[in-house]
């Protein structure tokens, strides 16, 4: 009976603090941080503007035959920083050949990265190149061929209509699709030394497309893949990551306020002015949830001594 | 099912395999009530593990346990919040492991530091090596003869899953348990069903990879938990 009343208890604590909307349990994954550099990005892979990297695991593909071998381990190195317009990627990864295809070559696989993200914030997409309703933006990297910029997902789900004003193929051929030339906003630099590629990857912050993902804010999420060229990898033959969390680190937020002015220039005419401003402000911190979690955890914690039975 | 693990369960469940994965269910007004109560059931058991693995350390009556617990889910939050704190609610389950004084919880307790470590430092290249020994780890309480039968069904019940469909069971276990070899979720569900210590189920349902500051706390509270049970 007093368990019951204890369990019955908890819960209806925590029902009312989510009914406020507390938020006292934070995320543990780990983040890659986006360095922030004022002036121009770094497009040279040794310079010290870099952040110490992370490693993200790649996992072969299991949907297309022949499947690699599963002991088969790879991964890619990312370091990204950002000028509060456009973000640069690091890529590094391990290939023991350099297989780089010339334009309209067919001899050749080339060795290839990929990054995606979700178009969407709302909720992640699905990790094999999203669905119709939630689809992802990809930068995919081929080596001679260079960096495009791709959408997966959306297609099918568009009208032929909706499609044109996109910019789109009237009929969907493939359900990765290069968004038009207008969206073609990256800029790729690759090197293939001591058996690695390093691949910079440079695109705006903000998104030139509607099914183009905006990675401007405090944080995103990205996925990536590559493919080997010489193991004759292509498609779907790759190694591929889950979601990977992303934070910008930001030394100072732009806040814009806008006010709107109503004057009478004449009797019964009205003109409203619009002026917006943007001034620098220092990030507000959210110290609340911190004082709420350290609070709500001393009252349980102080309840659990109470209640100890003796 | 004791209180706590149905709490990590419905945590487990809703809130990091079922809202996730509604991508595939048709979005309809019927469905959308459903992802309403998945998402509310979920953050509300989300909410109640915060809120009963401090009351645990409260009744176990380790006061520095408890003030420790405090102080770093404090210094977590003013990391994410502030900017100023520090994560390192890797190192609870550790330290209560020396509390609890159980072979396995000292066993978790090193797995999840030397995890936590390695996500620190952003070496997230070692995980897939790191989940053989959460796989394998259930073992060091020894296996009980009574739950064999039932960790064997489980854990076929399981492999035939992963088997007729990798594709999105492999999807499930990713989200829901950080888990990139789903291969291991049949071992790792006949380790943690046959092994004498319940503390392995807590370890099974939070997964190899930690995601929220929660799961640290419950698996530190579990020691206390499986210690009782003893």
């Amino acid at each position: 009976m007093r368990s019951a009343i204890i369990h019955l208890g908890i819960i209806v604590a925590a029902l009312l603090l989510a009914l406020t909307g507390v938020l006292v349990v934070t995320a543990q994954e780990a983040a890659v941080v986006v360095k922030f550099v004022s002036g121009t990005l770094p497009t040279d892979p040794a310079s010290s503007a870099w952040p110490k990297p992370v490693d993200v695991p790649l996992t072969s593909q299991t949907l297309v035959y022949p499947l690699p071998a599963a002991t088969d381990s790879r991964t890619v190195s990312v370091s990204a920083v950002h000028n509060g317009t456009h973000i640069a990627f690091l890529l590094v990864w391990s290939d023991a050949t350099e297989d780089v295809v010339t334009p309209g070559g067919l001899d050749v696989f080339p060795d290839a990265v990929a990054v995606q993200f979700p178009v969407s914030r709302a909720q992640l997409p699905y990790i094999c190149m999203g669905t119709v309703d939630n689809p992802v933006n990809i930068i995919y990297w081929k080596a001679g061929l260079g960096a495009e910029n791709l959408v997966a997902g959306a297609g099918y789900g568009l009208n032929p209509q909706q499609r044109e004003a996109l910019g789109l193929q009237a009929t969907p051929t493939s359900p990765v699709e290069l968004l038009p030339a207008s969206a073609q906003v990256v800029t790729d630099i690759a090197v293939y030394k001591d058996g690695k590629w390093y691949v910079i990857l440079i695109r705006p912050l903000g998104s030139v497309h509607p099914l183009m993902a905006s990675l401007a804010g405090k944080s995103f999420n990205a996925a990536f893949a590559t493919w080997d060229g010489s193991r004759g990898e292509r498609g779907g033959l790759k190694a591929t990551s889950g979601w990977v969390a992303f934070q910008l680190e930001m030394p100072v937020a732009v806040q814009t306020a806008t006010a709107t002015q109503t004057t009478t220039p004449a009797p019964g005419a009205t003109q409203a002015v619009t002026i917006t401003t943007t001034k620098l402000v220092e990030t507000t911190p959210t110290w609340a949830w911190v004082v709420i979690g350290v609070l709500i955890a001393v009252i349980a914690l102080l309840a659990g001594l109470a209640l100890r039975k003796k | 099912m004791d209180f706590f693990l149905l709490l990590l369960f419905l945590e487990f469940l809703l809130n990091r395999t079922l809202n996730r994965l509604w991508i595939f269910v048709p979005h309809n007004p019927a469905t959308y009530v459903l992802f309403q109560l998945i998402q509310w059931v979920g953050y509300v058991s989300m909410l109640a593990l915060y809120l009963y693995s401090f009351f645990l350390f409260g009744r176990s009556g380790q006061r520095l346990l408890g003030a420790l617990a405090v102080a770093l889910a404090g210094l977590d939050l003013a990391h994410d919040y502030l900017g100023v704190g520090v994560k390192a609610l890797f190192l609870l389950p550790a330290v209560s492991a020396l509390y609890w004084r159980s072979k396995i919880a000292c066993a978790y307790g090193a797995y999840y530091l030397v995890e936590g470590a390695l996500k620190e430092l952003g070496a997230l290249a070692a995980q897939p090596y790191l989940e053989w020994a959460w796989a394998l780890l259930p073992l060091t309480a020894g296996i009980s003869r009574k739950a064999l039968v039932k960790a064997v069904i489980a854990s076929a019940l399981t492999l035939t899953a992963v088997l007729a469909s990798p594709y999105y069971m492999g999807m499930i276990f990713v989200f829901g348990l950080g888990l990139s070899q789903v291969l291991l979720l049949p071992l790792a569900v006949f380790a943690a069903l046959s092994s004498k210590s319940k503390y392995s189920l807590y370890a099974l349902l939070v997964g190899p990879s930690v995601q929220l500051s929660v799961h640290y706390l419950i698996l530190s509270a579990a020691g206390y938990v499986d210690r009782r049970k003893q």
